[in-house]
């Protein structure tokens, strides 16, 4: 992945990986709907954390995912720190 | 009671009699044999990550002496609050070589139900210091002084003071039923129970574990369960340490994260044994790549221990067709079934795992029958013969022993059953029954299973415990925990399981103020499974919101949970609300086939 990805890029790689994680397809998660309402656990969201780590290096925790919710925050949020 | 000095026979798979013994005889025999180790990155990291049994026992004794420079006596209670590390092990087994009790509880740095777990159990547990280190001291201060508990002596034991000298230490007398360790993986948040795991009990277990598993001499185990869970430190931690081989751990983190790493992990360091919750292997099929299997040797791996949670068959054929490219053993697969209360190993299946199709609606009522090709099946796993133990299947309200195809209570007894629950002897009576002839104590497991042709399947529980990701958690936690977060809930919620495909779906029921209507609804579900994820890690598979009164209880209060599933099941909730999730449940239900369309979520 390029260093700074598009935040529209980074959206839908990041629905993507949410879907891979909670084992859907990713057309059935809504970015505004909180991921835990698709049963996303800590289990769940610290896969995620890795795969965010691992691909844009940047860091990533569960307090995130937590505090931000829906992808479109993540989304954000990511692409705040990945300025950086 | 006879000392257990003496207990061991001249081939015995324990290099001494207790684990005191046992590390310092390896110690003494072979100082720089490897014992102990965390890698962080198993695929740069190599042997020198790992430390040897010199510096464990020449830690542990300095960490004895200090206990009893603070004042501990024999017998005293050690609150062990550790990320994984080999300084764990240097503080357990340093408790056990100032002969006192190690009671090892997660780092309360994460939800506030762990803080508040772990208060409870350095309160229930009376410890008399807490052990961590320079890492995380500045939190478990944190801890302590906001839980009252900064009276504490506490102490790091990476960073012990020079003048405690290992050879001040003077080896305390150690017998089978001196308490090794208080195990807390049973009781709510607010009656945690510790489970009273004595000397005897833990080399006896440990030994039915080397020996049912044929580990050989010195064999290195290995994984990233943590090591306040009973699998963790009785099937991981102790068998290596007690039998001079070593225990080669990573985080559970980096296993969430970077699951790979943990068959890297067995892979470079030569694990021959690893254990680890169903859904662990689960996630690995999902989450491992072609290409890293492509660079894995796992040909070594001899046992892939699954415990601690449901077994479900459908994970152990995809791991073993996943991992076979990589040399997995098509036997490694091994389904065990045990619980603190025993220490920990009741039962294994050795060879390649087998299964029984049962009939789902006769199951329903008990019986274990073979289903009929066309009927609503589910696949059950064995769990093997109990190598040591006597397990015994009753009807759980007569005690009766059942038979033919009846499914019943396990019920065991034997040396590593445990010595009842700490200072709980109401609890203890009632779990660790004597039978009605006298013979016993038989433990009441919980557990409802049958012995098939000799092996023994474990088909649900009598118990309402919930089994997340390999943890226990207790109905009555959640329920409160969400009327904590969620004021608009009313006074009482059921948190139980229905059957579902390849096992049981978690669902949540709670009563609701009668202001909250319409969208509210849909909101307060949203954010209560929000707390429910968080706090409990737990995703269930429907959320229903109820009529206050609508949840049934006894004339004494207590929520009726069995009596909750049932009228969920029957569509019988007088519900405000139900989410998606709960619809599609009702549905299935409806349509009578619980195993159709009610898959739970997995990992």
């Amino acid at each position: 992945m390029s260093p700074s990805p598009s935040p529209d890029h980074l959206r839908q790689w990041l629905r993507e990986q949410c879907a891979d994680c909670l084992g859907v397809p990713p057309e059935s998660l809504a970015t505004d709907i909180p991921l835990t309402d698709y049963g996303m656990t800590s289990v769940t969201g610290t896969a995620l954390c890795g795969m965010v780590e691992d691909h844009l290096d940047v860091e990533c925790d569960l307090g995130l995912l937590w505090q931000e919710q829906t992808i479109d925050a993540i989304t954000s949020r990511l692409a705040s720190r990945a300025e950086r | 009671m006879e000392p257990v000095n003496g207990v061991g026979a001249a081939e015995d798979v324990l290099a001494g009699p207790h684990l005191v013994a046992a590390i310092s005889a390896t110690a003494e025999s072979d100082p720089e044999r490897k014992a102990v180790g965390l890698v962080r990155d198993p695929e740069h990291e190599g042997e020198e990550a790992l430390r040897s049994y010199s510096w464990l026992d020449g830690r542990a004794r300095r960490i004895a002496v200090l206990l009893r420079r603070a004042g501990l006596g024999a017998g005293s209670r050690v609150l062990l609050l550790f990320p994984q590390s080999a300084e764990f092990a240097a503080a357990y087994a340093g408790c056990l070589y100032g002969g006192m009790v190690a009671v090892p509880a997660p780092l309360p740095t994460g939800t506030s139900l762990e803080t508040t777990r772990v208060a409870g159990i350095a309160r229930d547990a009376d410890a008399g210091a807490v052990l961590t280190v320079s890492d995380t001291e500045a939190e478990v201060r944190q801890w302590a002084a906001g839980a009252g508990l900064d009276d504490l002596p506490l102490l790091s034991v990476d960073e012990l003071p020079d003048d405690a000298e290992p050879e001040q230490w003077r080896r305390p007398e150690i017998r089978a039923d001196t308490v090794a360790v208080l195990q807390y993986t049973s009781g709510s948040t607010g009656d945690p129970k510790g489970v009273v795991v004595t000397h005897g009990a833990l080399a006896d277990n440990v030994r039915s574990l080397l020996s049912g598993f044929g580990l050989g001499a010195a064999p290195r185990l290995g994984g990233w369960l943590p090591m306040y869970h009973d699998m963790g430190l009785f099937g991981l931690l102790s068998p290596a340490l007690f039998s001079g081989g070593a225990a080669v751990l990573m985080s559970g983190g980096a296993f969430l994260r970077r699951p790979h790493l943990w068959l890297v992990l067995i892979d470079r360091f030569g694990l021959t044994f690893s254990a680890a919750p169903d859904f662990a292997y689960n996630y690995c099929v999902r989450r491992v790549k072609p290409e890293q299997i492509d660079r894995l040797d796992l040909s070594r791996w001899r046992w892939a221990a699954n415990g601690s949670e449901p077994i479900r068959a459908g994970t152990l054929r995809a791991f073993t067709k996943e991992f076979a490219p990589a040399g997995l053993p098509p036997d490694a697969m091994t389904p065990c079934y045990g619980l603190a209360e025993a220490t920990l190993l009741v039962s294994l299946s050795t060879g390649e795992p087998r299964t029984r199709r049962v009939d789902a609606a006769e199951l329903e009522n008990h019986r274990f029958v073979e289903a009929a090709a066309g009927h609503p099946a589910r696949e059950v796993v064995s769990c093997g013969r109990p190598p040591a133990l006597e397990v015994s299947v009753v009807d759980p309200v007569t005690g009766e022993p059942v038979s033919g195809v009846a499914v019943g209570e396990i019920r065991v007894r034997g040396a590593s059953v445990a010595a009842g629950y700490w200072r709980k002897p109401e609890a203890t009576a009632e779990t660790f029954a004597v039978a009605e002839d006298g013979s016993g104590p038989w433990l009441r497991t919980g557990d409802l299973g049958i012995l098939y042709e000799g092996e023994l399947y474990v088909t649900g529980r009598t118990k309402e415990l919930l089994i997340v990701h390999g943890r226990n958690i207790y109905p009555h936690d959640v329920e409160h925990g969400l009327r904590v977060h969620h004021g608009e809930l009313g006074m009482t919620g059921a948190v139980f399981t229905v059957p579902a495909e390849e096992g049981e779906a978690v669902v949540v029921t709670h009563e609701v103020a009668p202001s909250v209507q319409g969208d509210r609804c849909t909101e307060l579900v949203t954010a209560m499974r929000a707390t429910l994820a968080r706090e409990f890690g737990l995703a269930p598979v429907g959320v229903v919101l109820v009529r206050r009164g609508g949840i049934p209880r006894t004339s004494s209060g207590k929520v009726q949970r069995r009596l909750a599933a049932r009228l969920f099941r029957a569509g019988e909730l007088l519900r405000v609300h139900a989410d998606p999730g709960a619809h599609r449940l009702m549905a299935a239900f409806r349509e009578g086939d619980p195993l159709r369309g009610a898959s739970a979520p997995t990992a």
